[in-house]
């Protein structure tokens, strides 16, 4: 293992803690939870693709930013004004 | 060697920063707060991973690929904590302008930490 892939796997204590935000605290937080989970799991990515030395896996943490960004719109204009 | 001694740095300090901003997270108590921690790791742990890629990846489809996903991340999370900040202002509030009896903080030039009178 190299320190890109060490990286990769110390980053599932930060979506631990997004886990324990979405299980245990209200709403609002939980959206932002969500969002800092989608950018986490975004900037994983990118470090198993250098980790594994395979450029073709770039395609999907970029095709992630760019859907998490939609998800947290609608997420955030559902919880304005429906909740 | 040099270039891969500094990206292993880079990449560590942007891991360090990610942790360290969930545990923040996961402790603080009001939403606002807690998207503060969400905007730090998104505009500089994706920018320190970035340039730890530009050291250490020759190929330029891995650096122009992650500098792009960087770009997006930094440019699109700053409108969705935007976004975010006034639909917990509408959720909490009721609705997005001050209310009747509501203080806002003004920095002026005669009152530049922005504490009320």
């Amino acid at each position: 293992m190299n320190c890109w892939l060490w990286c990769s796997a110390a980053l599932f204590v930060a979506l631990l803690a997004c886990v324990y935000v979405c299980a245990f605290k209200p709403v609002p937080d939980r959206l932002i939870a969500l969002e800092f989970a989608s950018v986490i799991v975004t900037l994983q990515m990118i470090l198993l693709a250098e980790g594994f030395h395979r450029p073709s896996f770039y395609d999907l943490p970029l095709t992630l930013a760019l859907l998490s960004f939609g998800g947290g719109m609608v997420f955030a204009r559902f919880l304005q004004r429906w909740l | 060697m040099h270039f891969t001694s500094a990206a292993t740095v880079l990449v560590g300090v942007a891991t360090a920063l990610a942790v360290i901003c969930s545990i923040g997270l996961a402790i603080v108590k009001k939403p606002l707060e807690r998207l503060h921690f969400s905007a730090a790791v998104t505009s500089l742990s994706a920018g320190l991973i970035a340039l730890a890629v530009w050291f250490d990846d020759p190929t330029w489809q891995s650096r122009i690929k992650v500098t792009l996903t960087a770009i997006i991340l930094f440019v699109m999370n700053s409108i969705l904590s935007h976004a975010t900040a006034r639909a917990i202002r509408v959720f909490e509030s009721g609705q997005f302008d001050p209310l009747h009896d509501e203080k806002l903080l003004r920095v002026t030039k005669d009152n530049p930490s922005g504490a009320g009178k």
